[in-house]
């Protein structure tokens, strides 16, 4: 299709359901009296359990992508199911619960919340819920969550008192434990050294095995191309065909 | 507790600092507005007071119509002062004294010069009790009138110098400064009768008043009760019987209860509504505080708007983390408001504790007040718990307003754009 993959992945997807599904996406942005075409018609479909790379060279459609399929902007024209729905037309807080319910971030900063600590950092999407789970319950998730990626030790401290490294692992837990059907991951060793990239690489890696979770990554990492089972480069706001 | 206050909370105390200016601005903000409530109300008592205790009366008892009429021809409103009347008006509760009066107008001469005068005659027994600092206000070297004083009077310093006269004959300082000068003792007063039939008595003068009113200084002449009625053929009768009573703050129902008991032939006024003057002075002193207030309130809203949008615009990261994990925009709000209520409520307790400290001190210590020799005192200054629970809340009110601004900014953020700041 729209990407560089091995036959054999590319039969794999297709015998799975789509968990993104994109036709012909634009984005246009007015600054003042010029008008930007950032998306030009993008095509795209990422099948369940894929571990995708998007690549790209800055002002290619890469973020303005990254950012529409991640709900935290709107297209200007075209068609984006998510999961099999489509939000091309939500308002404001129907994107927020996408967002809530089926989507997870990992950013290149952690974007962690410096006032609360890891547990809390990490049960935060799932307190913000208009009707949450029991408190307690929530709590035996998140450090199941917490054992999963290595913080065990460290569920008291604040971010600041954390390694980067550690703050990434607390990202990853955040937009683990709402089951999110999407994680999507902007740079997200870009902060890091090489030992630390590689286990947090290594730790999305075993996520998306063993839980099936949908990885979709932003990134310039050679080593995070490497692990990617499915490339998709972008350039002058298209996806360019394989 | 709700994670959207419990990161509200952290944030305040995050930034030390800053929460502990905003919060000492709402404090010393409302402190003040106590205090100078507290000295204002002080003031306010003092003065009402000084008005009742040295010439008005708390209430004045007057035939109906003599206030309307008060600068045509008062004197035809004239009753009989009789026990009977005074019993039935001592009678009543909240009563404390009560005395018979004659306002009016006359020539005072030395022989050589004539002047105008307002007489007040009193019953001088009475009169101590029903206005004690009245009879009182007198320069050195005079002495007051007495219950069994006849013929003597009391003048104003500043009329007595004009007609050369002084206590005695002696010289005060008050009534000259020529050491040559040998001033007289006696004053010739005349008046007229409610008919119009002229009279005129011989006084020697006993004493010389002061007032802060330099026009009072200059035409007042006080005289026994019995003085005045024989002058205006007014003999055994008054045009008004001041009264004194035990709680300033029951002059409402001390005054309905009066009119009650002597029914539609008398009116009986507060001191408010005989001198409209000075209510109208403390109405507006009142005013101006109010308005003192109420821009002192407005700074401090502006204080905690600044540093809540100081804060928004630091945090626009955080914001867009947590619209990225999906919080509504409504929740965002919750977050910012719950902050400036939060230091609200917390820098508007510090503040009444504060200013209730000043004011509950300065209550203890006075704060001396008055010129020397007119109505020296001191001010107690004193608010209400009306007021005071008012103001705390006026406070936290103005900590939610300036939240509104500052936390619609936040949650109106565009995600993205949120994400992208530094």
């Amino acid at each position: 299709m729209t990407s560089m993959e091995s036959t054999e992945q590319r039969e794999i997807r297709q015998d799975r359901k789509n968990i993104i599904e994109i036709r012909d996406l634009k984005k246009i942005y007015h600054l003042g009296k010029t008008t930007v075409e950032a998306l030009r018609g993008v095509d795209l479909s990422v099948a369940e359990g894929e571990f995708t790379v998007v690549l790209g060279p800055s002002g290619s459609g890469k973020t303005t992508l990254l950012n529409i399929i991640g709900c935290l902007d709107r297209a200007t024209s075209g068609r984006y199911l998510l999961d099999g729905v489509d939000v091309s037309n939500r308002d404001f807080n129907d994107l927020a619960e996408v967002r809530n319910y089926k989507i997870g971030f990992i950013f290149q900063n952690f974007n962690l919340i410096p006032v609360l600590n890891v547990i809390e950092n990490i049960e935060f999407p799932c307190l913000v819920r208009e009707k949450h789970e029991d408190r307690a319950k929530l709590r035996e998730r998140v450090r199941s969550v917490c054992a999963e990626v290595g913080l065990e030790r460290f569920i008291h401290h604040k971010p600041d008192e954390l390694s980067g490294g550690q703050r990434q692992r607390v990202a990853i837990a955040r937009a683990l434990i709402t089951q999110p059907r999407l994680v999507l991951a902007d740079e997200p060793t870009a902060n890091l050294d090489s030992k630390t990239s590689d286990q947090i690489l290594e730790l999305m890696l075993n996520l998306n095995r063993e839980h099936a979770t949908t990885f979709l990554f932003a990134t310039h990492d050679p080593r995070v191309m490497e692990l990617a089972r499915r490339t998709v480069r972008i350039k002058d706001g298209t996806v360019v065909p394989d | 507790m709700n994670i959207l206050f419990q990161v509200a909370i952290r944030n305040v105390f995050r930034n030390r600092r800053r929460s502990l200016f905003t919060l000492s601005a709402i404090a010393v903000g409302l402190a003040v507005v106590l205090v100078i409530t507290g000295v204002s109300n002080a003031f306010y008592r003092f003065s009402i007071e000084n008005a009742v205790n040295v010439k008005i009366g708390a209430l004045q008892i007057h035939k109906t119509g003599y206030l309307s009429n008060v600068s045509s021809n008062p004197l035809e409103f004239n009753f009989e002062y009789s026990e009977a009347l005074l019993t039935k008006i001592e009678n009543v509760t909240g009563v404390k004294a009560a005395g018979g009066r004659i306002i009016f107008r006359g020539l005072v001469s030395n022989g050589r010069n004539q002047a105008l005068f307002f007489g007040s005659a009193v019953d001088v027994a009475r009169e101590k009790l029903v206005c004690p600092r009245w009879l009182g206000s007198l320069t050195d070297g005079s002495r007051p009138l007495e219950p069994n004083d006849i013929g003597q009077v009391m003048v104003g310093q500043e009329l007595a110098r004009s007609l050369n006269v002084a206590p005695n004959g002696q010289l005060t300082e008050a009534s000259d400064s020529d050491p040559n000068r040998v001033p007289g003792e006696f004053l010739n007063l005349s008046g007229a009768s409610p008919q119009g039939r002229q009279n005129a008595v011989d006084v020697q003068v006993k004493g010389l008043t002061r007032s802060l009113l330099p026009l009072e200084e200059k035409r007042s002449v006080t005289l026994p009760l019995s003085v005045a009625q024989s002058l205006l053929g007014l003999e055994g009768k008054v045009t008004e019987i001041a009264v004194a009573i035990d709680d300033l703050d029951r002059l409402a129902v001390v005054q309905q209860n009066l009119q009650k008991v002597l029914g539609p032939e008398f009116e009986v006024s507060s001191w408010s509504e005989v001198q409209p003057f000075l209510r109208d002075v403390l109405f507006r002193q009142k005013i101006m505080i109010s308005i003192v207030s109420v821009i002192l309130f407005i700074l401090v809203l502006f204080v905690i708007a600044n540093t809540m949008t100081m804060a928004v615009f630091e945090r626009t990261r955080e914001i867009g983390t947590m619209l990225s994990v999906g919080i509504k925009r409504r929740q965002i709000q919750t977050i910012f408001f719950a902050e400036s209520v939060f230091v609200g409520v917390v820098g508007a307790f510090a503040g009444t504790l504060l200013g209730i400290f000043i004011v509950v001190v300065l209550s203890f210590v006075g704060i001396p007040f008055g010129s020397e020799g007119y109505s020296e005192g001191m001010l107690y200054p004193f608010v209400e718990i009306v007021f005071t629970l008012s103001a705390f809340t006026v406070a936290v009110f103005c900590a939610a307003l300036a939240g509104i601004f500052p936390a619609r900014r936040a949650s109106n953020m565009n995600p993205v754009d949120a994400l992208r700041a530094s």
